[in-house]
């Protein structure tokens, strides 16, 4: 009798918490940073508060951003919750509304695993996976290589100084996933510009929707060489496996055209500049490469770049997750950035410890719309900062910390712009 | 200590391979987690232990705990 009703006060003490939680203000997503590689500080003070707090999002509709790093893998694998009609926390609702709209009309929608359930989103994946394993990336890293060394002589041709986004961290990242879809370097341009324009918290509904066009339509061209001309390279095997219709096709090339190279062009960048701006990280793993794969993880927990956090989710019926008691319909965004500074987690959190076991931070989300390409992410900053390190071992900032131009705000990712970086030519 | 692992629940990720990697393998005409050995060798039980709860589909659970 004793041990019950010492659970129901709790449990009623719980309901009470749910319930003046759910009733409480709610906020706007921070976004304002007092150090570039801290997240906002206003995140850490309502993380301190509770693992969840009531967001409204840029539509006005009131959701929830959880923000401790338990609850948020809870939710992130909760089959309870559907990618359902995207809203973000931050940018015009209008744009974001009617860009959700047309991509849906879109019959290559069917193909963007970022916009799937299951079975569909399970059928779709699946079709790809074989082509992200740990294995066979970890086969690609010759190919890595080669794009990385094409790179640095690139930098050393054109001397210092250089921007290291354009010159080496974007080139390498799109080069890398035109050899996983078998097109040639030169298509670039074709994915980077309506990815860029997608992305660009400026850019108006008209920009938007012409990138849409323009990106499916390159898109659909490329599997049709591949269907006239197959090579080796995952665009062919799935038009000759013939399990997935076109339109899937299409679309799951360019999720995978998108999500393959903005985002590990601006981790790469934002890690360099991470490196660089207190030597003694660069040095240390100049001293010691075998610590570049444990670095790159530690660095993905303490950078963060998915600033906006996750895609909204949708609770598709009640759901009771102990902290967070959410409606059906309500929706639910996890914050990256909080979640993986979680000191619950992750002891000092808001210490960068290269040597630290950071496994098991959310950087590349989780449940099953965790990254596909992550083991491709992993082998192209580990190469690329070895590279580095290697070529340019007094690589060094080429203008004050000050003049760095960050992004972030209204943009899906935070990270640096240019980062103007020079060394001395041998 | 035994795996297993649900097929019908693995995306592929590769998270437990990343962790794990003697205990377990991906495919390679699918991509899906494959256990690698019966009983998990004495010492990499607590790798095992950490792939089981990285996983993120959930598609792996401990069984026969010792």
């Amino acid at each position: 009798m004793v041990a019950w009703s010492g659970c129901a006060a709790t449990e009623l003490k719980r309901i009470n918490f749910c319930y003046r939680r759910a009733m409480a203000e709610p906020v706007e997503l921070p976004t304002e940073r007092l150090a570039p590689l801290d997240p906002p500080p206003a995140l850490r003070r309502l993380r301190e508060e509770g693992p969840v707090c009531r967001l409204r999002f840029s539509d006005g509709q009131i959701g929830w951003l959880v923000l401790g790093y338990s609850l948020g893998r809870a939710l992130l694998v909760d089959s309870r919750f559907s990618v359902g009609e995207i809203v973000q926390p931050l940018g015009d609702p209008e744009v974001v509304a009617e860009i959700d709209r047309i991509e849906r009309s879109m019959p290559e929608h069917k193909g963007v695993l970022i916009a799937l359930d299951p079975p569909q989103h399970t059928r779709i994946r699946r079709s790809a996976a074989s082509y992200f394993t740990v294995r066979a990336v970890a086969e690609r890293e010759e190919a890595i290589e080669r794009i990385v060394a094409g790179r640095l002589d690139a930098m050393e041709e054109a001397g210092a100084p250089v921007d290291l986004m354009t010159a080496f961290a974007l080139p390498l990242s799109s080069f890398s996933i035109c050899e996983v879809l078998g097109v040639p370097h030169a298509d670039r341009e074709r994915f980077e510009r309506p990815s860029a324009v997608l992305v660009d918290p400026g850019a108006d509904a008209d920009a938007k929707r012409a990138a849409l066009v323009d990106f499916a339509d390159y898109c659909r061209e490329v599997v049709a060489r591949k269907r006239e001309a197959p090579g080796e390279d995952l665009l062919s095997d799935l038009i000759v496996a013939d399990e997935l219709g076109e339109d899937e096709i299409v679309g799951l090339a360019r999720q995978l055209f998108e999500a393959g190279h903005e985002t590990t062009a601006t981790m790469l960048t934002l890690s360099v500049f991470t490196l660089l701006s207190e030597r003694s990280r660069w040095d240390a793993l100049r001293a010691d490469p075998e610590a570049i794969g444990a670095a790159v993880e530690e660095l993905m927990r303490y950078l963060s770049i998915l600033q906006m956090g996750t895609f909204s989710r949708t609770a598709t019926e009640d759901v009771d997750l102990g902290d967070l008691v959410v409606e059906q319909g309500e929706k639910v965004v996890v914050s990256i950035p909080s979640v993986n500074r979680d000191p619950e987690k992750f002891a000092d959190p808001d210490v960068l410890d290269l040597g630290r076991n950071a496994a098991g931070h959310l950087g590349f989300g989780h449940g099953k719309h965790m990254c596909i390409g992550q083991h491709l992410a992993r082998w192209e900053l580990k190469v690329a900062i070895r590279g580095l390190l290697e070529r340019f071992p007094d690589l060094d900032l080429a203008v004050p910390v000050e003049e760095i131009p960050f992004f972030g705000g209204e943009h899906l990712l935070y990270g640096v712009e240019k980062l103007p970086v020079k060394w001395q030519a041998r | 200590m035994k795996v297993v692992a649900d097929l019908d629940v693995c995306i592929g990720a590769g998270v437990c391979v990343l962790t794990a990697p003697k205990v377990f393998d991906q495919g390679a005409d699918d991509g899906l987690v494959r256990v690698i050995v019966e009983t998990v060798p004495s010492g990499e039980e607590r790798l095992a232990r950490e792939a089981v709860d990285l996983c993120p589909s959930g598609a792996l659970e401990i069984v026969d705990e010792d």
